[in-house]
């Protein structure tokens, strides 16, 4: 599977594609310790995977939050309080929604863009021309985009949360018979810092997920056009698993 | 010196060629003369380590060699699709290689046409452009072991005589060279050794072109002689 620092096509399956990964996450570890990061390199990546993915996210995320909003008072109808679909939409945001969607569309945006590049990266040669050059190939390409990613996360997050939470509120005050103040009044009373901070765990979990899965899908790519094509689905197709089940694990562990 | 004895490849399971042999000596080069798709890519890959298909007995100055070569030895190499990277601009990428200052690499770039271009990304340039510059890489930092892959090709006469004599250059400073080509333009003006190849088979070494017209005919007549 690794062979002189380079990664070959594993053969397939499950498997074989997870062992892939783990490999790639320790080429990651083990180069990226003693990779000298350039730091232009790094703030491009940034604004690629960051600012440019904002718009997207935020309009996703307002319309998570409003989803949020109608269904959390279909479920309230004649059992709970409308007063408290503030602090529903506010949790169900902040902990679920927002990290989960934003890792969505991150996996879909970005990932899929990695493992497009680094594929083509390998079929036009350029990863073998590193390698002659005797450059780490997984650390020096893979590294400053899995830790662009990484931290451009929180970044989104917090606009994810502001537009999920914005979207939950139009939608109550507008459509479901909430005044502003109901909507925010209960909120401070069940506010705990512990929901936000396991936002921000589970979003910055599923950041590397994505890293990881999206360069490894890249390196481990066909030198063919279609190889390309292949990476980018296995890439999005694993990462989404990825964070699902990451997000039930995160969910148990902190909750 | 790079000798390889008994080398065999096998692609696919499939035996291509078995128990041949191959110098690359200081100061010399060492040309594989092959037609399209008659397998010198591949050797050349083998030759590095890059693919696991070429096995044999390799060894670099007189000591044997068991890991892939690219991990023993500075090598550059000239890929068929040049392999610049597409994000950094050409500067960075000749910096890749070496780490040359800003004189050597405006020097370099002007000895092959190419001044000005430091700043460019190789997406703004032409093909000829692009393996020019590829090639330049593949010689900065003096690497013990050159290898180009059709260096001349796709290239007008003005860019082939500028890349001849950057080769002759390399040559001269004593580095080991392995040039594959299906063009002979040029390599009169090289001190070289020949290997005809046909279908991945490595026929044997020759010591000129004339040598190789008369014991593979056929070899040459597929090539282009412009």
């Amino acid at each position: 599977m690794l062979a002189g620092g380079r990664l070959e096509s594993p053969p397939g399956g499950w498997i074989e594609q997870f062992g892939q990964e783990v490999v790639t996450a320790g080429c990651l570890l083990r180069h990226g310790l003693s990779l000298r990061l350039r730091p232009g390199e790094l703030l491009y990546h940034v604004y690629l995977f960051g600012t440019r993915s904002l718009p997207l996210v935020m309009i996703a995320s307002i319309f998570a939050g409003a989803v949020s909003a109608w269904q959390a008072s279909y479920q309230f109808q004649g059992h709970i309080p409308a007063y408290y679909l503030g602090t529903a939409v506010f949790k169900a945001v902040i902990i679920e929604v927002a990290p989960v969607m934003t890792a969505m569309i991150i996996a879909g945006r970005v990932g899929a863009a990695i493992s497009a590049e680094i594929a083509t990266m390998k079929f036009t040669e350029q990863l073998d021309a590193l390698t002659i050059m005797r450059i780490p190939v997984v650390a020096a390409v893979g590294l400053p985009r899995v830790l662009a990613l990484w931290l451009s996360m929180p970044f989104l997050l917090v606009f994810a949360d502001l537009s999920g939470l914005l979207g939950g509120y139009l939608t109550s005050v507008s459509f479901l018979g909430s005044s502003p103040a109901s909507f925010w009044q209960e909120i401070p009373a069940h506010f705990h810092l512990h929901d936000i901070g396991a936002g921000f765990i589970k979003a910055q979990v599923f950041a590397i997920l994505i890293g990881i899965v999206a360069t490894s899908a890249g390196f481990s790519a066909d030198r063919s056009s279609a190889g390309v094509g292949k990476a980018t689905v296995r890439s999005f197709v694993t990462a989404v698993l990825y964070i699902l089940v990451a997000n039930f694990i995160t969910a148990v562990l902190l909750f | 010196m790079l000798s390889i004895t008994d080398f065999t490849c096998t692609v696919q399971d499939k035996l291509i060629c078995s128990g041949a042999s191959l110098q690359s000596r200081p100061g010399q080069v060492t040309v594989l003369l092959g037609a399209s798709g008659s397998g010198k890519t591949r050797l050349l890959k083998g030759i590095t380590g890059l693919t696991n298909e070429l096995t044999g007995s390799f060894s670099w100055q007189g000591e044997l060699v068991t890991s892939p070569l690219y991990h023993v030895i500075h090598m550059g190499m000239l890929f068929q699709n040049n392999a610049l990277l597409d994000g950094l601009t050409v500067g960075e990428n000749l910096r890749l290689a070496a780490p040359v200052n800003d004189r050597e690499l405006a020097d370099d770039l002007n000895r092959l046409g190419l001044a000005e271009l430091g700043a460019r990304y190789p997406g703004e340039l032409s093909e000829g452009m692009k393996r020019r510059i590829a090639l330049l890489r593949a010689g900065l930092g003096k690497p013990d072991l050159i290898c180009l892959d059709e260096p001349l090709a796709g290239l007008d006469a003005t860019a082939r005589e500028q890349v001849i004599q950057l080769v002759v250059r390399w040559q001269q400073a004593g580095s080991c060279i392995i040039l594959s080509t299906h063009l002979l333009t040029g390599l009169d003006q090289l001190t070289a050794c020949y290997y005809a190849i046909a279908g991945g088979v490595l026929l044997g070494e020759y010591a000129d072109v004339a040598a190789v017209k008369r014991a593979v005919p056929g070899l040459l007549r597929e090539s282009d002689e412009i």
